[in-house]
């Protein structure tokens, strides 16, 4: 029998298309010998779908067939089981699928923040990739700096605040970000990926425009000092907290001061993260990047990650300092390429990520989560005298 | 017997057609709001692509058969059946070089629809129930059959007439639930708003606002009528709401108060009355009667929220007092009496207006926000006028209006790396060309460059409008690029009047061109505005 995998991909996030590449290029990559693909698809409304033809990414093209065509379904717990009902439920209500384990490929916002990880805890089954608290922290760009810079990691000075903070007290913020900082300044939303929201700002009307542009995309929202003379190198790490390794380090090459959402994702429509542009391994010497290695590992034991991570560095050019950037709980394309120089191909790595998920569900699941005494007889008894 | 099973098939052959051409007419009369009188009138004005004459082929076929069998006085077996083949080929012919619809919206087959359709099919089984009663001949049935194909509409206007009284009842029942639904929600405060202008971008003002305190819902862009509300009620309205926005629109008298009836205001906010819809209500008093409905709808202890501006607002101020409610006004101050509301120091820059509001006490709250112009203006006072009523604090206000975005194309500031744009592209009425003019007259910038094609669609009155915009962009601009040398053929006109200086306009031959010319004149500081109907070709 093979081990049902529910891929999710999709979801209500900005990176909902990028999502939906990366999640079927993983079906289709994961060994079909031992593992059998339930795609699950999340709209962007936030509902499931599923079907095989999700799996084809010309359907996507009219997505209103294609959700004709796919089945809605439910995502049930029963008795040790996860179960997919088609819903609405019909009058012999009969599970049209199950699931052994998850796979989730979500990018951005609920499939990356924790939320789904919360669910897949609550349905008690093994999933891939960070768990509740990594996912938190590494989707919240704040928290990320005021985790790792209590533990020591470099990271780049920042100021933060609500975007309901800049409707009234805008000059207040804007005298703060210039003073404690100063331009050229770099706005994001605090919990945004793939770039999206991003801009470079030089003058105060620069940065007015860029907070309206990342205001509407999150309610928090951080401003940082903008290495001018910078080299950005990513890494990758895989294993749990029993084993963790790095992988090479790459170069994303940019033709602007940042790697923008158009240079990541849409050179190739169809090869999502593993299509941008980048060198590997990335252009720095030998000892800088066992360095970056080192920082990787320390920080994914730190967080208590699992399964396939990348963190994204900045090194500032004249002074050779790394910064760590950015943490990606679920990296795009599930950074494989970062895998393939060090001899793993996808289908392995995929294979390794789900074997991790399993084992590390089975070691929590023989934690002692109950006590063999009866508080409501015991307890209850106490109460009436 | 073989006659028999040859009519029975020639009947068969007959019904694809007739069904084809029932959902054709079907989905026609959807387009038409299922309104049997604009069906008709669709069918007057499109009958002679609906009623095409080959389709009445059949019809006069089986006439001939007749007509030989009266002549003969007997029918003959081999000449009816070569009748009835004929006609079953013919049938299926029409029905194979149909025209294939391909119009912009499909049929949707909703249940009314699918309703409708039924009651089609039981009218059609119906009429040759009847003919098999009364023994007809199997030509009759032929011919029947023929008929129906060549005039199906009749199908259509029999099926909706008799299912008028279901269509009312299953209104009736929608508006029953929605009144049902609100009744079990004594929290929730209802907010009407209309007027002849300007209660659209009223409500998105109100929404904004109330949101930086409140769980607000509203009627969305075009759910203007007591079945929209009704809609929205049902499929949106829950209890984590604290305000429902209804925007109220009134084709006749009476609308507003229908409304009502099923919402129950406690806030009532009038924007303007103006001549609209002039045709119903014939005179303007009439108008103002109506949407004072809204006003006179309001409880003892309810809110009225009026442009005091608006001397038909005044006036019905007056004629329908109610002196239990408490009244809250808002305008610019002119006048003797000041409004509750009112603003000053209103200074427009590439950021969107600042400006200053006046309550009637003297207490003055300081505003930004990115909207332009002064029917914004008076739409916002609206808002905050409300806001302060309800008892909101002047933070949370200020933090609403800040946050208030322009409508695509709508005096839309759009900045550049060293110049501004205002578009303006998607105004196509004088009052609004005016007001955009007056934004930039008002505006701190360098050169102050103005690019329209003129205003169109404006009647006999078009030509002397264009001239007098022209006259009083010669005031303002420093620079006028028109677009098409016939079309602003009135604009030069109306600058070469005002003895405007011809080395500083010139004329292109499309928007392109226009841009192109822009590109070289434009200087740092520059304020550009994109007026008028610019969009079909500018998108950037």
């Amino acid at each position: 029998m093979k081990i049902k995998v529910g891929v999710f991909f999709g979801g209500k996030s900005t990176e909902h298309e990028v999502s939906v590449i990366s999640g079927i290029q993983a079906a289709h990559s994961l060994n079909k010998d031992k593992y059998e693909v339930v795609p699950v698809y999340v709209t962007k409304q936030g509902d499931f779908y599923t079907g095989p033809e999700l799996l084809d990414i010309t359907e996507y093209k009219n997505l209103d067939a294609l959700l004709q065509k796919a089945i809605p379904v439910a995502i049930i717990r029963d008795r040790e089981k996860v179960l997919l009902y088609k819903y609405p439920f019909g009058l012999f209500k009969k599970p049209l699928n199950y699931l052994d384990v998850i796979l989730p490929v979500m990018h951005g916002h609920l499939g990356e923040n924790g939320g789904f990880q919360g669910f897949f805890e609550v349905l008690d089954i093994p999933y891939a990739e960070c768990g509740v608290l990594p996912s938190a922290i590494g989707m919240d760009k704040v928290i990320t700096k005021y985790v790792l810079r209590s533990a020591g990691i470099p990271v780049i000075d920042w100021y933060s605040f609500y975007g309901h903070d800049w409707l009234t007290d805008e000059e207040r913020l804007i005298e703060e970000m210039e003073n404690q900082i100063g331009y050229p300044l770099i706005v994001k939303p605090a919990t945004g990926g793939s770039s999206i929201g991003i801009s470079i700002v030089h003058n105060r009307q620069e940065l007015k425009d860029g907070v309206e542009l990342a205001r509407s995309m999150a309610e928090k929202i951080i401003v940082e000092k903008l290495v001018e003379n910078m080299q950005e190198v990513n890494c990758s790490v895989l294993g749990d907290s029993e084993n963790a390794e790095a992988s090479v380090c790459e170069e994303p090459v940019s033709t602007k001061e940042i790697l923008s959402f158009d240079d990541k994702y849409s050179n190739s429509n169809t090869k999502g993260m593993s299509g941008a542009q980048r060198k590997i391994p990335a252009d720095i010497p030998e000892e800088q990047a066992e360095t970056i290695r080192e920082l990787s590992r320390i920080v994914f034991n730190l967080l208590g990650c699992k399964g396939v991570i990348r963190i994204d560095y900045i090194i500032d050019k004249d002074t050779n300092q790394i910064y760590l950037n950015e943490l990606n709980t679920i990296p795009g394309s599930l950074a494989f390429y970062l895998w393939e120089p060090k001899g793993i191909s996808y289908t392995e790595l995929l294979d390794q990520l789900l074997t991790i998920a399993i084992r590390n569900h089975q070691k929590a699941k023989s934690l002692t989560y109950s006590y063999e005494n009866n508080l409501f007889l015991s307890g209850l008894q106490g109460l009436k005298k | 017997m073989i006659g028999k099973i040859l009519f029975l098939t020639a009947f068969l052959a007959g019904l694809p057609f007739l069904l084809a051409k029932l959902i054709y007419h079907l989905h026609m009369l959807q387009l038409n709001a299922y309104f049997n009188c604009r069906y008709l009138g669709w069918l007057g004005r499109q009958w002679a692509k609906v009623f095409r004459p080959v389709e009445f082929f059949p019809v006069a076929l089986l006439f001939v058969l007749f007509l030989w069998q009266v002549w003969h006085g007997t029918s003959h077996q081999v000449v009816t059946g070569t009748f009835a083949f004929a006609f079953a080929v013919v049938s299926l012919f029409l029905f194979f070089t149909r025209e294939k619809g391909k119009a912009k919206k499909k049929l949707v087959y909703t249940p009314r629809v699918k309703r409708l359709l039924t009651a089609a099919t039981i009218l059609f089984i119906f009429i040759f129930v009847v003919l098999w009663q009364i023994q007809a001949s199997f030509l009759a049935f032929l011919f029947t059959l023929a008929l129906l194909q060549a005039l199906v509409f009749l199908l259509v206007l029999g099926g909706n007439l008799l299912m008028l009284p279901v269509e009312k009842g299953i209104s009736y029942y929608y508006y029953r639930d929605a009144r049902r639904k609100l009744q079990g929600m004594p929290r929730l405060k209802v907010i009407g708003i209309t007027g002849s202008y300007g209660k659209t971008s009223t409500k998105h003002i109100v929404q904004k606002i109330l949101a930086q305190q409140y769980n607000v819902l509203m009627t969305p862009a075009s759910f203007n009528t007591t079945m929209g509300v009704v809609r929205t009620i049902r499929e949106q309205l829950s209890p984590l709401h604290d305000y429902f926005i209804v925007e109220m629109g009134a084709k006749k008298p009476g609308d507003i108060a229908e409304i009502c009836r099923l919402v129950r205001p406690t806030v009532g906010m009038l924007t303007s009355v103006g001549p609209q819809h002039l045709e119903t209500f014939k005179t303007i008093e009439r108008v103002q009667e109506t949407k004072f409905e809204l006003i006179r709808a309001l409880p003892s202890d309810g809110i009225a929220v009026l442009n005091r501006d608006e001397p038909l607002i005044n006036d019905g101020m007056k004629r329908f007092e109610n002196s239990t409610l408490r009244y809250v006004t808002y305008g610019l101050g002119q006048g003797e009496k000041l409004p509750h509301i009112s603003a000053r120091d209103i200074r427009y820059s590439e950021e969107g207006t600042e400006f200053t509001v006046v309550r009637e006490d003297g207490q003055e709250y300081p505003f930004k926000t990115k909207l332009l112009g002064k029917h914004n203006l008076y739409n916002l006072l609206a808002g905050i006028a409300l806001a302060f009523a309800l008892g909101m604090d002047y933070k949370s206000i200020y933090a609403g209006v800040r946050d208030i975005v322009p409508i695509e194309h709508r005096l839309q500031i759009k900045r550049k790396e060293d110049y501004v744009i205002i578009d303006d592209a998607y105004n196509a009425n004088p009052v609004g060309t005016q007001m955009a003019l007056e934004v930039l007259g008002l505006i701190s910038g360098n050169k102050k460059i103005l690019v329209t094609p003129g205003m169109i669609e404006l009647g006999s009155r078009e030509y002397e409008l264009n001239r007098e915009f022209a006259r009083q962009a010669a005031q303002v601009c420093d620079y006028i690029i028109l677009v098409g040398g016939k079309r602003t053929k009135p604009l030069q006109d109306g600058l070469a009047e005002a003895q405007y200086p011809p080395e500083k306009y010139t004329v292109v031959k499309d928007v392109f061109a226009a841009f192109e010319h822009l590109e070289k004149i434009r200087r740092k500081g520059d304020i550009i505005l994109l007026e008028n109907d610019l969009t079909d070709d500018y998108d950037e």
